[in-house]
């Protein structure tokens, strides 16, 4: 049986075939759509087994939340392949399908050694991709490796204490090495004082690799944080302290996918708390919102991709490119807005509710009132810059038909979701019993985004101004520094002279024969 | 006549003839390597083959007196190393070596002689007579550039090297004086008698003298030195051969002839781990330090050392696995660096980070494969490196050494950023124009080759391991060993 993780692996080894466009063209479509009817049509209860050393490894296993996940893995694999199969060279959409094949190998894992090589495969094409798209961004590429190795390598540690503690490679056993684990989570959906890769990662690469980049990072975060730490009530606290620094830092931003890459944090903070109450309903949200996350960020990563495309810059005031002149763009951005605000009949609405319904603590519930009138605030922002402040940008070039396509197929989805919400429970037999379209759930989802309305128009000059961009204080790049000074220190001493090799030698050989006594 | 003899005798001839054909034709010298080179090929996978279970060959028919050849499972995994290695370093070498390019090849030849008998004998005398043999060839094949610094690095080999063969000769000795006889096996039985202070003393002279030799820190300063003056094939068996045959000859001793009963009890591999950390350790942030890139591979040549130290002084059989594997994959992980680096020496006189820069660009393919031989080396997943560092990893947590375990993950992260640096150096353009020599085929096949077996060993890591697998049964069981050896 073919997987659609292993078919998009596939698919980069074929693509070295390609050696004009038309035959790219076919490939990617071939491979992108295949997946993406594969994953349709898995039955959840499958899986199939391989040896591999001593063990025995699940390398392919359907349920519910991975067939949903799967599915919008490829549904967004498809739009994000095709927004930049003209812009890409042929090795970078090579390194874009293995770590789009990976994060859907990852998906479907069923033993934590798969889980593991395809984490690192995920954060090795990640970070050759960052590394050889561009001039500018090596030494970003350079942290994003280091830091998602720390995070690999302390999730290999987390599953060896596990695998010492329990002899079990099994997902579903998981009983020690959960700190371990929660660093890997943590610094793969970029959570507080773990999240430094992110915001100079997405804002320095090209747009077309944010795109892609944004939609599976995080994400694969969430689902492995599903998969082991779910239901660890504390870390719904810790979602949403992320969320609301998220907010924060993110009204302070003015380049555009900064902001965005902020706003993400205060987003993967709503799936954080949905997990962690750990009952069937907020799992569900959690994973509903984030297919909806999936859908209007990867749009709005795509606007600001049009707007760097067509005007060379990406600070907020060349947004003002928006409105008459891309009108597929503007009407893409105005409903990823309503969307990510939580406006009914928008699909961010229906994944907030469910969460917000899970929950029964006042304070989570409060916070989570907070989250979305901060997200509500700081997007009002954006469709200020976009829509109300005069502006003369012109046009250097128009988008590209593929990139017009994959924006437009993504808000469609999104639409029909927000009208119909019962489509995704349809879809993975989930079922959730909420009536998304009560007047008393939508008066009550609708009443931060309208309180964001009214303060945004209160303190309007406090929120559209330019904030002095700060020199962040990174702890990682002082230990850094001290590994190198000590390592500076260390290399004098080794000078070439012969007498203090022997020196040393005869110190261990005492050292040696002291050890005797 | 026994095929196991010829492993050490055919490239003791061959460079004995070759050193007359020299004198007389080009052409005549050249088949004669090639044609001794296949025969030694079907030689080694023929003794390779017959190594499980273990066959001794007494020479001379003088039985116990004469000398005994012992092939079990871990000599056969050293003749394999030396089949991968020794084969595509010649071939790489006919067309890279363009100074005192005969002698290379001569003492190559007669390096690969002493390496076979040391992994071969089963004599202790005899040990360090091959070791010697190695040993010297080594000395003048690090001096073979004949530039100031190369032999200046290799007196300082020499010097150091010998206070440590000293050690080696004096522990031999030593043994000699106490049991009467240099058979492994005999001395072995004998060594029951002994009383233990003395069996340590011996033990420690053992490690000191072998441990210079292997490079664990801090004795190893002179390693970097001689990689940087060398011949880069010189470098590939080097790290892949003469290091390796070192600690084979340690592990080989201890296990068999103090047996592990003892090793416990004396807390040796409590040392030898510990050292093992403080050795990858230290070779890894010095190594960060390094601009030039044959230092920066011995460096971490010394630090992958380490590794091999740990797995290979847990002390249970996964850990002798693991160790032994990475012995192995280190071979040809670095050996794939080092052929690499030897093109890009070759066609741009490139061997300073600084001089790599673009050269992704210009060799797409060669750079392709320095990345996967670097990552292998780091220990990433998909590739041969991580699976031999799992199999140390979960040994050493079997074992109870967690703080070894744990160290060498935060070793492997160590080594990215090195590697990483020198990476993203090679796919950074420059406007710099310099003069490339193509490399040819000769030059690029034994790199690939080299190259696939990283990727091949990580994704079927059961072609090796059936062979490696067998290691422990003859190493922890050594009254196995020694019943075998005395014909019984």
């Amino acid at each position: 049986m073919i997987t659609p993780g292993f078919l998009y692996l596939a698919g980069a080894l074929f693509l070295f075939l390609a050696i004009n466009n038309k035959i790219k063209y076919i490939i990617s479509f071939l491979i992108t759509t295949g997946a993406l009817i594969i994953t349709f049509y898995l039955t959840p209860g499958y899986s199939l087994e391989i040896n591999f050393l001593n063990y025995t490894l699940i390398p392919f296993r359907v349920d519910d939340i991975s067939k949903l996940t799967g599915l919008i893995f490829t549904l967004s694999g498809l739009a994000a392949v095709f927004y930049s199969i003209n812009i890409s060279s042929r090795s970078n959409l090579q390194l874009i399908f293995l770590f789009i094949g990976s994060s859907l190998t990852v998906v479907f894992t069923g033993d934590l050694f798969i889980l593991y090589i395809f984490w690192e495969l995920m954060e090795i094409s990640s970070s050759f991709l960052i590394i050889t798209v561009s001039d500018l961004t090596k030494k970003t590429g350079y942290y994003f490796f280091l830091m998602q190795a720390v995070g690999g390598l302390s999730l290999l540690w987390g599953v060896f204490l596990n695998h010492s503690a329990t002899g079990s490679l099994s997902l579903n056993a998981i009983e020690a090495g959960i700190p371990f684990f929660m660093i890997a989570v943590g610094i793969k959906l970029a959570f507080i004082g773990l999240h430094t890769w992110m915001p100079q990662t997405y804002s320095k690469v090209p747009f077309y690799v944010t795109v892609v980049l944004s939609i599976y990072t995080t994400k694969v975060g969430v689902y492995v944080m599903y998969r082991l730490l779910s239901g660890i009530n504390i870390l719904a606290y810790a979602g949403l302290i992320s969320a609301l620094f998220g907010i924060v830092m993110a009204l302070r931003q003015n380049q555009v996918r900064k902001l965005l890459s902020y706003s993400i944090i205060t987003q993967v903070g709503y799936m954080i708390i949905g997990i962690s109450i750990g009952s069937a309903a907020g799992i569900t949200g959690a994973f509903f919102h984030l297919i909806n996350h999936i859908l209007y960020k990867t749009v709005l990563f795509m606007v600001a991709g049009v707007v760097i495309y067509t005007t060379g810059k990406e600070n907020l005031e060349d947004l003002g490119i928006l409105g008459s002149k891309l009108p597929i763009t503007s009407l893409a951005t105005l409903v990823a807005f309503m969307a990510i605000s939580g406006v009914p009949f928008f699909n961010g609405y229906m994944s907030k509710t469910i969460i917000k319904e899970a929950l029964q603590e006042p304070v989570l519930i409060w916070g989570l009132n907070l989250m979305s009138f901060g997200t509500s605030l700081m997007f009002l922002k954006f469709i200020y810059y976009a829509f109300f402040q005069n502006s003369n940008i012109n046009l250097n070039r128009k988008p590209t038909i593929s990139m017009q396509l994959g924006l437009g197929f993504l808000t469609i989805i999104m639409l029909l979701i927000g009208i119909n919400p019962f489509l995704l429970e349809n879809l993975t037999n989930i079922d959730v019993d909420i009536n998304y379209f009560d007047i008393k759930l939508m008066l009550s989802g609708i009443q931060p985004f309208l309180w964001s309305v009214i303060v945004f128009i209160l303190l309007k000059k406090y929120l559209v101004k330019e904030y002095r961009r700060f020199i962040y204080y990174d702890i990682y790049r002082e230990m850094a520094k001290i590994f190198v000074k000590i390592g500076y220190k260390l290399s004098i001493y080794h000078n070439g002279k012969l007498s203090k090799y022997l020196l040393w030698a005869t110190t261990t050989l005492i050292i040696l024969l002291s050890l005797l006594i | 006549m026994e095929s196991a003899v010829w492993i050490i005798l055919l490239p003791l001839l061959t460079a004995f003839f070759l050193g007359i054909f020299k004198l007389y034709s080009d052409k005549l010298f050249y088949s004669l390597v090639i044609v001794s080179m296949v025969i030694y090929l079907y030689l080694l996978i023929l003794v390779i083959n017959d190594s499980y279970p273990p066959k001794v060959y007494s020479i001379g028919n003088w039985g116990l007196l004469g000398i005994n050849l012992m092939v079990d499972s871990f000599s056969a995994m050293f003749l394999l190393i030396i089949a991968i290695l020794f084969i595509t370093v010649i071939i790489f070498s006919l067309n890279y070596i363009k100074v005192n390019k005969h002698k290379f090849i001569i003492l190559t030849y007669v390096m690969i002689a002493g390496i076979a008998g040391m992994v071969l004998t089963a004599d202790l005398f005899n040990l360090y007579v091959f070791l010697e043999v190695s040993s010297m060839s080594s000395y003048a094949l690090t001096a073979i550039k004949k530039t100031d610094k190369s032999i200046e690095s290799s007196f300082k080999y020499l010097i150091m090297s010998t206070f440590g063969s000293f050690f080696i000769l004096l522990a031999t000795i030593l043994t000699y004086y106490l049991t009467g006889t240099l058979n492994m096996a005999e001395i072995s039985l004998e060594f029951k008698s002994v009383p233990f202070m003395i069996k340590s003393t011996i033990m420690f002279f053992f490690i000191f003298g072998y441990g210079i030799k292997i490079g664990l820190v801090p004795l190893h300063a002179w390693m970097p030195d001689s990689y940087e003056a060398s011949p880069i094939p010189y470098n590939v068996l080097s790290s892949g051969l003469v290091m390796k045959s070192a600690i084979y000859a340690l592990i080989r001793l201890l296990y068999v002839i103090f047996g592990v009963e003892f090793l416990t009890e004396s807390g040796i591999l409590n040392i030898g781990v510990f050292w093992g950390v403080l050795t990858f350790i230290i070779a890894h942030t010095l190594a960060y330090q390094q601009s030039n890139l044959n230092r920066l591979l011995g460096y971490s040549s010394i630090a992958q050392i380490g590794y091999i130290t740990i797995g290979l002084f847990l002390g249970n059989e996964k850990g002798l696995i693991g160790g032994s594997f990475h012995i192995l994959n280190h071979g040809i992980m670095k050996g794939t660096l080092f052929l690499v680096l030897g093109i890009f020496y070759y066609s741009l006189k490139a061997d300073e980070i600084e001089d790599i820069q673009g050269l992704g660009y210009k060799f797409p393919v060669l750079s392709f494969t320095f990345v996967v031989a670097a990552l292998a080396i780091v220990g990433l997943p998909p590739f041969n490196g991580f699976i031999s560092k799992w199999l140390i990893i979960e040994a050493a947590i079997e074992a109870g050494f967690f703080y070894a375990a744990f160290f060498i993950l935060v070793g492997t992260f160590l080594s990215l950023t090195y590697y990483l640096k020198v990476i993203i150096k090679l796919y950074t353009k420059t406007e710099k124009k310099t003069l490339i020599e193509k490399p040819d085929l000769s030059l690029k096949l034994p790199t690939f080759f080299l190259g696939s077996l990283c990727i091949l060993f990580g994704i079927v890591p059961s072609l090796p391991l059936s062979l490696i697998n067998n290691i422990p049964k003859f190493l922890l069981n050594n009254s196995e060993y020694i019943r075998i050896l005395l014909g019984g």
